[in-house]
């Protein structure tokens, strides 16, 4: 994996953290792949309100949501 | 035959055809019986069982007579009075004795003990021995496993009893007490975690089998670098077994995770998915370790979703192996 890629993925995950709708309701802001390149992921308690009034991407990032419910011990 | 009407015919026969029927052989000199400790023996007398099948055509049913005594088979009378009942419409079959299956290696008292086998604080359900492993100051060897499946999410004392298999499969004290809890990292709440992590320390008496993760091969030590995305993992847990997966995220902060305790966040965690037809983890596989490709550990599991993930299959979340054990003063016991 490119260490640039990634190192611009973990630049852009903390502007999200910093810019995130605080309506969405986060469980989780990581760095997964967006076909085959690093991406933002975050993972969603409940679906967004609308999900197309997201960010698709930030500073060339592309943003991955994922709708995972509620997280528990296992 | 409509099911209504299977309904109605099992309600019959279990009230006016059985008792009747049952009686008579009791009359002629009973059932024959296995000798057993009377400690097992229950009140309940394997007879037969009434229910639905399937009937010659689509959409139909009949009903179900299944024999569990060859007392009952021999009995011309009882069958043919159902038989007659049911308009020939039934199935009737000998079964013999149900017993309970027999459940997987993972759930059942291991001794040696090794890792992947059940195992609690004795007020918890069960969870997994993730590994075992040497403590730095003691020397003495420690099962690793989670906070919430040892150190009852920090409701536990220092020297609490650990039983294996955990009191939900069964473990009982004392036969099964094979730990003392020795430590733990806090479950904090309005914090950051990093980790969900707790040693017990293994009684003498008790001999282990460290490095055998049944059905994934011999733990080879600990993984040097940091885990990567897509990286193939594997584990043994005490619910799902053996389950393979991939790394879907890496870097994950703000994993909100709803403990019976409330809501406790983490960071720098973990994110895998299964590549196999289940999920890669389900309730009860908490304290497994992760295994990658090399059969080095980098990760303790410790929670997971039901959703989510490419598959759908929900997504399940490991602490990274490094701080683990540098929180716990521990190192893993390796080849």
């Amino acid at each position: 994996m490119d260490e640039k890629k990634i190192e611009a993925a973990r630049r852009a995950k903390k502007r999200f953290s910093e810019t995130a709708p605080v309506d969405l309701d986060i469980v989780g802001v990581g760095i997964g792949l967006s076909g085959g390149d690093p991406a933002v992921k975050v993972n969603l308690r409940k679906p967004p309100a609308d999900l197309n009034a997201l960010p698709k991407s930030i500073d060339g990032v592309p943003i991955v949501y994922d709708v995972t419910g509620k997280i528990t011990p296992r | 035959m409509q099911i209504e009407s299977v309904r109605a015919l099992k309600e019959e026969i279990a009230s006016e055809v059985v008792p009747p029927a049952v009686a008579a052989i009791h009359d002629k000199g009973g059932f024959s019986i296995t000798t057993f400790s009377l400690d097992k023996v229950t009140t309940a007398e394997p007879l037969l069982a009434l229910g639905v099948a399937a009937g010659p055509q689509a959409g139909d049913v009949r009903l179900a007579v299944r024999l569990q005594r060859r007392s009952l088979q021999r009995s011309g009378e009882l069958l043919e009075t159902i038989r007659k009942r049911a308009h020939n419409e039934v199935d009737i079959r000998y079964v013999g004795r149900i017993s309970k299956q027999a459940g997987p290696w993972y759930r059942s008292r291991l001794r040696p003990m090794r890792p992947g086998g059940s195992v609690a604080h004795y007020k918890v359900t069960a969870g997994t021995i993730g590994a075992f492993a040497s403590h730095k100051s003691t020397g003495q060897t420690v099962i690793l496993s989670n906070n919430h499946v040892i150190a009852n999410e920090n409701a536990a004392k220092v020297n609490d009893l650990i039983l294996q298999p955990g009191t939900y499969d069964a473990g009982k004290r004392p036969k099964d007490e094979v730990a003392r809890l020795t430590k733990w990292v806090p479950l904090l709440r309005n914090k950051t975690n990093y980790v969900d992590a707790a040693i017990a320390t293994v009684k003498k008496s008790i001999e282990v089998d460290p490095l055998k993760y049944t059905g994934i091969g011999t733990l080879a030590g600990v993984r040097a670098g940091p885990v990567s995305l897509e990286m193939p993992v594997s584990k043994v847990g005490r619910t799902t077994g053996v389950t393979h997966g991939r790394v879907t995220a890496i870097e994950l902060d703000d994993v909100v995770i709803e403990y019976d305790v409330g809501s406790i966040s983490f960071d720098n965690q973990i994110e895998i998915e299964s590549t196999g037809p289940r999920a890669f983890c389900s309730g009860g596989d908490s304290g497994s370790l992760i295994l990658d490709e090399n059969l080095c550990a980098c990760g303790l599991l410790f929670a997971g979703s039901e959703t989510g993930g490419t598959n759908g299959r929900g997504l399940t979340y490991a602490n990274p192996i490094g701080p683990v054990l540098k929180k716990l003063a521990i190192k893993l016991l390796v080849s």
